[in-house]
Formats: structure tokens, sequence, C-alpha cells
């Protein structure tokens, strides 16, 4: 307990005192590290973490999804296809928002994480909204919470670990993620409807009429998104490769689509590269500090302490479940999402479920509080993806454009515990057929 | 008293764990409430599985699932347990390294390197091949995509699949997208639980043997400052765990067949002769010798006469094994 | 000292980093193609791990120097303006020493990995100690990336002006 005091405060002051927040995690692991186990243990943490974070390589859909967005750019099929968005849709208030949440949900579809949706999709729709004149914080907002869809609508890595840590069926965990996603990216372009009417100037619409002949002829002008989207998608429905491997496919897509347009200079395809690893290397460095920290979350008992609190309490059913999402909330600040889950779930899914709850559905709230802590300070992996890929925006832009979404996911949330069969209608369809 | 911390990568409800959950029980009964847990870890929630056997050495944690698999450099004489076509019989090759840890110092010397203390090793369940479409020979695997790693990839490379390396927690997505056709190189309790069945036509015993050595190890100056008799406890437990160990594994394979046969999953079993075919194909014998030169690079000790002696030790426990690998026929 | 250092070596390991990204994601592609065909090469996955750890170490530095690290701006502009510069000191030399401190552990990995011949469990007997190699040496540039830039920062804070970076 008072090593987490100090942690706290050591956290604190390294953020205040303009410490990168990588470093500000690291610096306050030592020192609760060595608190907790000892200076060598914790230097033996510090030692082994970095290559243990870099020996994943399924974390290389990052770079090279941040890589295929640049280079989409460059090749300009991003500003076609926002062209034809516009067309389509720029009258709609908040069109070109909602199509972008769209093209999350569908590049969702097909990964299982929400860091990748948002790395694949941003680049790509961020320049595009900001063309468009949208406000900062909206276009930013929605490339860092949209990509969240990722780790609802299956696949879904965050489902996959809920089962694999519960024993609950994968496959059930993934139909039941389903209509949640739906249900969230419906929200999600709701919100941005009623934003866009209520506070125009954030999202301007289009004052040119298209005919509906101009509207659809200019659809062939978007066969570079189409193609991409093609391979990417098709390859992984039809098992030709997997998603790390569809990062790989899709970079080196995008990288000919570059070249086949005569005026992208080599230079300027290794300046995307340089963007890209840049974005990488500051997002890899928070996992190493996050990594050490939740090593000391997880030797400090604070989570665990906490969870066997709660749980042990004969409160009613629903005022226990609303105090363990609550708990969720500060873990998700500073946690990233697997490693809360990891941590928390041994004690709590056993709680949960012998409270009666549905065990499928839990799941889904548990993606759902994953959700929030990838987009809430200090610690919020998409946001930071978001930032690599726009360093001139500032992170509190970033942060407060996501809080608009949070306001959209509590409401979800409240939705999926007030009708819990949205989780559980199409795992118990597929049971009885 | 001493508390624990205990850290494994594999999951709560899994067969390996199920064991260990059943050793602390036993060891805290045998130290009379002496030596206990106070947090446990799973999968990987404290260290990552490649990383578990240093952080229990460094003392991240005080006791700690590992795998020699992920840290073969480390551990070269253990290691040599896992070559392929030794036996199926994974409670008499784990008899033997809990025996030879206790006569062949150079193998207890590998472990203190690590600063860690051997305290079980698990009975491994011989390697099943699991694929989604149905086999009657071996000549059908031929050109299917299966996950395999290691010297499984160049067995199953030289019998003309293709193997993809990937974790297991890899493999129920790629059977649903299809980018595997199956998996080699797994135990016949695991496809149940992680749900592979669901993209299983059928389960195949190649005859490989046990592949993997796995057990529990605890930080060595946290062993170092326990009374004796907690020490000789664990000696004991050490030599009585792999008996124990194989129940819990026949209990896993039996249900797990019993949900493949609920599921029409078919069972194929290679006959003496595939086993023979696939074997000469990789070149056995030229596998040894490579195994054996890669290790003996990496210690002082004399691999080529622990393989000898632990091939002799395993000769001499092998028929008081009371496991056979159960395939309906 | 600093303008070489960044023009020159940081700047470098940034277009090593961007040239192993862009061949990761060739190499992954070979690898399907190739598995497309029946084919499988063996070390593909252990070249990947390999370029997927230049790509990020050899960034480390790059990104420092285009100040590319996040910091929570919106909590150090509540932090009164007088002490920014004497802060600014503070921060880069802790951060000198915490990442002096991980070089030192990480190399520390590398050579023993060298000297027990550790090698990945995959498809061939892959030796791990040039990855960890890698993560050493990147860190080792940022540890200089931090120290050039806390003397830039104690130089300027002497002469009361401004610095960039940082
Ligand atoms: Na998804
Ligand atoms: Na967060």
């Amino acid at each position: 307990m008072e090593s987490t005091i100090v942690v706290m405060v050591v956290f604190a002051g390294a953020l205040f005192l303009g410490l990168p927040i990588a470093f500000g995690l690291i610096v306050a692991s030592i020192v609760g590290l060595m608190m907790l186990r000892g200076f060598p243990v914790s230097l033996s943490a510090l030692s082994t973490m970095p290559y243990a974070n870099v020996s994943d390589i399924g974390l290389a859909v990052i770079p090279l999804f941040i890589l295929m967005g640049f280079l989409a750019s460059k090749a300009g099929v991003s500003a076609k296809a926002y062209d034809v968005a516009y067309r389509l849709v720029g009258r709609l208030p908040g069109g070109l928002a909602i199509s972008t949440v769209f093209a999350c949900a569908a590049f969702a579809a097909t990964s299982g994480s929400s860091v990748a949706t948002s790395a694949a999709v941003g680049r790509i729709a961020l320049s595009e909204m900001r063309r468009f004149r949208y406000a900062d914080a909206i276009s930013v907002g929605t490339v860092a919470s949209a990509g969240l869809l990722g780790i609802m609508i299956p696949p879904s890595i965050m489902l996959v670990v809920y089962g694999i840590i519960t024993q609950e069926d994968i496959g059930s965990l993934l139909l039941a993620g389903i209509l949640p996603g739906i249900l969230t990216a419906f929200i999600f372009c709701l919100g941005l409807f009623v934003i866009a009417l209520w506070k125009p100037h954030l999202m301007p619409v289009s004052h040119e009429r298209f005919s509906w002949r101009e509207k659809l002829s200019s659809i062939r002008h978007a066969w570079g998104i189409v193609l991409l989207f093609t391979i990417i998608i098709g390859g992984i429905y039809t098992g030709i490769f997997t998603v790390t491997e569809a990062a790989g496919v899709g970079a080196v897509t995008a990288l000919i689509l570059a070249f086949c347009k005569r005026d992208v200079p080599f230079a300027e395809i290794l300046g995307g590269g340089r963007q890209a690893v840049s974005a990488t290397a500051m997002i890899f460095l928070i996992l190493i500090g996050a990594g050490l920290f939740s090593q000391y979350i997880a030797l400090s008992g604070l989570a665990t302490d906490f969870a066997r609190m709660l749980t042990a309490t004969d409160l009613n059913r629903y005022v226990i479940l609303l105090l363990i999402l609550l708990a969720y909330i500060p873990l998700g600040m500073f946690l990233e999402p697997i490693s809360m889950c990891l941590i928390t779930l041994p004690i709590v899914y056993p709680a949960v479920t012998a409270l009666g709850f549905d065990p499928i559905w839990f799941g889904i709230i548990v993606v759902k509080m994953s959700e929030l802590a990838n987009i809430t300070p200090p610690i919020g992996v998409n946001v930071f993806v978001i930032r690599g890929i726009a360093p001139d925006v500032p992170l509190g832009k970033v942060f407060q454009g996501a809080s608009i979404f949070l306001v959209f996911e509590i409401i979800t949330l409240a939705i999926l515990i007030a009708f819990p069969a949205i989780a559980t209608f199409l795992p118990e369809l597929a049971r009885q057929s | 008293d001493v508390k624990l911390v205990f850290s494994t990568h594999v999951g709560q409800n899994s067969a390996s764990q199920q064991q260990y959950e059943d050793y602390f029980r036993e060891l805290k009964e045998r130290t009379n409430g002496y030596v206990g847990l106070k947090d446990r870890f799973y999968s990987q929630a404290l260290i990552k599985a490649t990383e578990q056997l240093k952080g229990v050495g460094s003392g991240l944690a005080d006791v700690g699932y590992f795998c020699t698999g992920y840290a073969p450099a480390l551990l070269p004489l253990t290691s040599m347990a896992e070559l392929p076509y030794v036996t199926e019989k994974g409670d008499a090759l784990s008899s033997a390294i809990a025996e030879l840890y206790d006569s062949y110092p150079p193998l207890r010397e590998e472990f203190h390197r690590q600063n860690v203390e051997l305290l079980a090793m698990d009975a491994s369940s011989a390697t099943i091949i699991g694929v989604n479409k149905v086999v009657n020979s071996s000549a059908e695997l031929e050109g299917m995509k299966v996950r395999a790693y290691g010297d499984l990839g160049a067995i199953a490379k030289a019998n003309g699949l293709v193997p993809v390396p990937m974790s297991t927690a890899d493999i129920y997505t790629s059977l649903q997208t299809g980018a595997i056709d199956g998996y080699f190189g797994i135990p016949l309790w695991m496809p149940a639980p992680e749900n592979w069945l669901e993209f299983t036509k059928t389960l195949i015993a190649p005859g490989v043997g046990t592949y993997y050595t796995c057990g529990l190890a605890m930080n060595l100056d946290v062993y170092k400052a326990l009374p004796d008799n907690a020490k000789n406890a664990i000696a004991e437990l050490r030599r009585e765990f792999p008996a124990k160990s194989i129940e819990v594994v026949k209990k896993g394979d039996a249900a797990s067949v019993a949900k493949a046969e609920e599921m029409g999953v078919k069972f194929y079993r290679f006959t003496p002769a595939e086993v023979e075919q696939w074997k000469e194909k990789v070149d056995y014998p030229a596998l040894v010798q490579e195994w054996i030169k890669t290790r003996s690079e990496r210690t002082d000790a004399d691999v080529a006469a622990f393989v000898k002696l632990f091939q002799s030790t395993l000769a001499k426990i092998e028929p008081a094994s009371t496991y056979k690998q159960e395939f309906p026929e | 000292m600093r303008k070489w250092f960044e023009g020159t070596i940081v700047r470098g390991s940034g277009t090593l980093g961007a040239l192993a990204l862009i061949l990761l994601g060739l190499v992954v592609t070979f690898e399907v193609v190739l598995r497309a065909f029946g084919f499988a090469i063996v070390g593909g996955v252990e070249i990947s791990a390999i370029l997927l750890a230049v790509l990020v170490f050899a960034g480390l530095s790059f990104t420092q120097a285009t100040d590319g690290h996040v910091t929570m701006e919106a909590v150090v502009n509540l932090t009164p303006p007088a002490y920014r510069r004497a802060s600014q000191v503070l921060s880069l030399l802790i951060c000198t020493g915490t990442s002096g401190l991980m070089t030192w552990g990480t190399a520390t990995q590398a050579i023993r990995s060298y000297t027990t011949k550790e090698f990945q469990f995959g498809t061939t007997h892959f030796p791990l100690w040039p990855t960890k190699a890698v993560v050493a040496i990147g860190l080792g540039l940022l540890t200089i990336m931090f120290l050039l830039q806390a003397l830039s920062a104690v130089r300027a804070w002497r002469s009361r002006t401004d610095v960039e970076g940082g």
C-alpha cells in the first residue's frame, strides 16, 4: 500500500517535470518493484522487458498498418476515397466522421486489435477529415475511438484472452461480440450526427450539390481503397494470410500503389517509413513501461486485494457489479487492457458468475471496459497511436476528442447491462441450432 | 512461514495448472502449513512465457512454471528430453529426470546456474496432430498447412506438410480463417478446452512421442532459506510427482477424446510402418547428432553421455508406467 | 557535437528503421506468396523478429530527436514557467540515467545471450544475441541523445535562452 502511494507520487512528479510518459512509467515501476522485491529484481525486470516486448512478432501489425496508412496517403488513395465519401454523404451532418466509423467497423471485422484498426484507418481518415475542415478534436477522437470496434466486432484479441483465462467457449464469445459491436458503431454514428446538428461548425457540411450520376460515376475513383481493403479483408477471410501477415501485404500493396503513381519519389516513401518508425518507437516504449508497471501492480497485490474485498461483500449483485466496473476505470487508466484482464479476471470472473451473471455477457462487458482503458488518460494506447500518426496535434486534444466518445461508450455500456440479450442472443441461437 | 509468489504462462484451468494446484496443497500439508502461496499469476500475467525461468531465477517470482522449449540454451541437458521419438510415456520421462536430478550432478548444476531449484517435472502427454479433413493414411496429410514449431516443423516438412510456426494462442483464429489446416506438437488434452475440435475432422497419433518438457522451479535463494524438513518434502514430492501428474493428464486426454467422439471427429493412429517412414524421411540419427552438437556447444557436461544415461534410466522406469495414449480404434 | 550526432547517427538510424520496416513488409508478403504455392520458407519468423527489433530500437533516438516521445503537455503547462527550464534539465537528466540503466541491463542480457549461445525455439537454431544486441544499441543511442539534449538544456539554462527539443 505504501509503495503504491510512492509510485503514484513518482509517476505524477515525472509527468509534471515533463518526462515522456513512457519514462514516467519506467521510473515509477523501478521504484515500486524495488520497494516490493529489492533493487536486483527491479533491475532484472528492467533488463528483460525491452526485448520481451519486441519479441512478440504479432506486434508487427502496428508499424505495418501505420506504414500502409502513410503510403496510401502518398499514393493519393485516401484523398480519392474521401472525395467520393464527400460526394456521397457530404451533405449529411457529420457524414465524413460517420463514414470513418463505417470504415473502422469494416476493418474491425478483419482485425482483432483496436490499435491495429486505429493505425490502419487513422492516417487515411485523419488528414482527409481535416482537409474538409472538420474540427481536430472530432477528427482525432473519431479515429482513436472508432478503432475500439476492433476488439468488439470479431475477431477479437480481447475476447480470445477472456476465453483463455476463463475457459469460456471462444466461439460463443466471438459470436456474442457481433451485436454489441454493431450497437457501438450505431451509437457512435448517432452521437456524431447529433453533435453535427448541435454544433455545425465542428463538422461543416457540403454546400455543393452532386447529381446521382455524378455520385455514382465518382465511385470508380475510389478503386485504390477498394483494392486495398479487398486484398486485406478478402485475404484474411479466405485464409490466405493471418492478420499479422495482412498488415505486411497491405503495406506492400500501398507501396506498389505509391510507386505506380509516378510523382512519388523514393525519398518521400522513406520519409513515410521514418514517420511510421517514429510512431512505432514511441508506442513500443510506452508498452515497455506499461509492461513494467503491470508487473508492479501485479506484485503489489493492489488489484487482487481490491477485487477480493469487493467480491467478499454481500451487497446487491448489481451494486457489486457496478463497484467492479467502477474499479476497472482507474485500473484501465494506467494499465494496458490485456494486463488488466490477466491480473484481475482470475478473481473477478468466478465471483461475478457466482452472483448469477452470464459469463459470456460478462466477457462483452469486460471488452467494453478494455475499450475505455484504451482511450482514458494517462495511458491510452489508441490515443498514442493517433498522436503518433498526427504529431502536430497536442496529446490533450486527442484525449479531449476521445472523451466525447467516452460518453457514447458509457451509454452503450448501460444499454448492454440493461439488455444482456444483445450479447447472449446470437450464441444462444447458435447453441440451439 | 513463507508465502510465495507463483507465476505461470498457462491458464488457471488448464490440465497442467491443475497438477500444480494439487502440488502446492500437498506441499503445504507436508510442511505443516509452512510453505504456502501468497499470489498466483496465470496466463503470463506477471512474466512472459519465454522469460519464466529467468523471472524465477532473478526473484521476480518465487516459484514458477517453465518449459525448456522456451529456453533450450539455458537447460541444455534437460532439453534433450524433448527429443522426438524417445517415448510415449510422459510419466516415465519425468521420473527419469527426477531421478537423475538427484543422482547426476551436472543436471542439478544446470538448474543451479539459472539460480533455480527444480521442484517437479510434468508428465507430458504424447504429441498428436489434428487436421480439418478426414484422413486415413499418413500420405493424405501431404500439402496440409499445420501449425508446428522447431524440429516437429522439420519432421512435418520432410514428410510433405507445410509447417506454419505460431503460438498456441493464435491457433483458434488461424483454424477459423483457414490460415492453417491443422496443428502438430500439441498434447491430446488440449484441443477440447481450446475449442479447436470445432475445426477438427481427424485426430492423429503420429507416434512421435512426448515432445515438451515443462516443470516447476523455485528461486534458489528462496529454496536455500527453507528449513530442512521443507527441503526434504520438496525432494520427496519431486520423485512422487510424475505418477500424480500422469493421472491428471489421463483425465484430460480422456475428456478430449470423449468430446471429440461426441463431435464426430475421426481418429487415426499411424501404422508402425508409417511411423518408421516419417522417422526415416527426417533422417532421425542425423537429427539426434545435431541436437547433441547444439547442446554440447552450450554446456561443459558430456551431452552424449547424458543421453545414454537418460535412455537407460528411462528403459528401467518405462515398464512401470501406467500411461497409454488411448485412442478409440 | 549534438548537431553532428543528430544529423548523421540519429537520422541514419531513423532511415535504417524505415528500411527495416519496408523490408519487414516485403518478407511477410514473400512468405505469404510462397506459402500460397505450397512452399514454406525457413526462418521467415526469425528474420521478421529481428527486423521488428531494428525498426523499434533504431527508431528510439530518432523519435526523441524529433520530439516524438509523448509527454503530458497539459500537465507540464500547469507548472510555473519560471521553473520550466530547471525542470527540463532535471527531466532530461532523469531520462539519461534511466535510459543508461536500461542500456546497461539490456547489454548485459545481450552479452549473456552471446556467451551462452542462446537460440530461439523455431524452425532453425537461430541465435538470439543479434536481436538482443539491437535492443541494447538502440537504447544506448537514446541515452546519448538524452545526454546531449540535457547538456544543451544546461547551457540554455545558464544563458537563459530557450532550447528547442527535449
Ligand atoms: Na475485430
Ligand atoms: Na487508459
